[in-house]
């Protein structure tokens, strides 16, 4: 074998290590939320919400994607603040919220959105849940794969 | 003397085609490999990191068929341009050029030191789709993901190592075209040789 191929081999090896050595890191230090819950941070306290006893209602509405093509709503979900208060949560003294999916993708709301009305919502997608913001330019917020909260007060 | 010119003007041409077709490769190929590099990205809990170092492939490749500094950083450019008439800018939004171009530009600045310290192409190819890769990576989570440090370095550790592994495949390609593309000078012209 070539020096050269040596090298290149080597290189490849190194970084194939690399990343599972940082895969293993990850999974043992990701947050493990059961299925078909939601965990709900609120500084050092945890809450999971059962999704099962959510109240479901159906939420319809327009988004509009990046491209300004509109996207027609038609789902059962929740309204944020609603999941929130089943965490029993003080959800108008929330200064902002991090929706994170599962893939560690989030988006923020500030905590005058998740008290509007008819705004932000948990909609149950093909994919799971999935976080809907009405009114959104773009659907940058659109965290697919819900699987954690964070509120901050 | 006046062959020489038409002949050398018709490589310059084919090369600027075979830039512009890799624009569009890059654009669009990213979006056809998606659903493959999904799997991988969905099972390691990570927001992407795959995708881009092919789509890059295809930039690494002309920028070395065009052996210029810049050429990466225009190619970027011209993609940003595509993307943005045509609404495909992701959920960087209006940032979506900027994670075109600093990429180009690591594809340039990398090919640039790699010609200086006269490194193999097959490695040079593979540093510049691996660092390009990774400031695109980078560029997303300082714009869009904002990742912990954790699924960062994790992140970082997959655009390298799939970067490394799109570098070869652009070097296989860059072997496969660059004796197309430099036929016509040396050879005296395949593309309009009876013209010449």
């Amino acid at each position: 074998m070539k020096k050269q191929s040596k090298i290149i081999v080597a290189v490849l090896a190194a970084l194939f290590l690399a990343v599972a050595a940082m895969a293993c890191v990850h999974f043992a230090t990701r947050e493990k939320v059961p299925v078909n819950t939601l965990a709900i941070h609120a500084g050092k306290d945890v809450v999971y919400v059962d999704l099962d006893k959510l109240n479901r209602k159906p939420v319809q509405g327009t988004l509009t994607n990046a491209r300004g093509d509109k996207i027609e709503i038609d789902a059962q979900g929740a309204a944020l603040a609603d999941i929130l208060r089943m965490g029993e949560l003080d959800v108008d003294s929330i200064q902002s919220v991090t929706v994170s999916a599962a893939d560690e993708y989030s988006a923020s709301l500030s905590g005058a959105e998740v008290n509007e009305s008819e705004k932000t919502f948990l909609i149950f997608g093909e994919d799971g849940l999935q976080l809907v913001v009405f009114g959104d330019e773009n659907m940058k917020r659109s965290v697919h794969k819900v699987v954690s909260v964070d509120v901050q007060y | 003397m006046f062959e020489k010119e038409t002949i050398m003007h018709h490589q310059k041409l084919l090369r600027l085609t075979f830039m512009a077709l890799c624009c569009d490769f890059g654009l669009f190929t990213k979006r056809l490999i998606a659903p493959a590099a999904n799997i991988i990205t969905d099972f390691l809990h990570i927001p992407g990191g795959i995708g881009t170092s092919f789509s890059l492939l295809f930039l690494v490749t002309a920028a070395a068929v065009l052996p210029k500094f810049g050429s990466a950083t225009v190619m970027g450019a011209v993609q940003s341009v595509i993307a943005l008439s045509l609404g495909m800018v992701g959920s960087m939004g209006a940032l979506s050029p900027v994670g075109y171009i600093v990429p180009g530009f690591v594809i340039d600045c990398v090919l640039w030191a790699c010609r200086r310290a006269s490194l193999p192409d097959t490695v040079s190819l593979m540093l510049a789709n691996m660092l390009a890769a990774l400031a695109a990576g980078l560029t997303a989570n300082l714009i869009v993901f904002h990742l912990r440090a954790i699924p960062l370095l994790l992140y970082a550790a997959i655009a390298l190592l799939s970067g490394a592994v799109c570098g070869l495949l652009a070097a296989l390609l860059y072997r496969r075209v660059n004796p197309i593309l430099s036929k016509g000078f040396r050879n005296g012209g395949f593309i309009n040789e009876k013209a010449v």
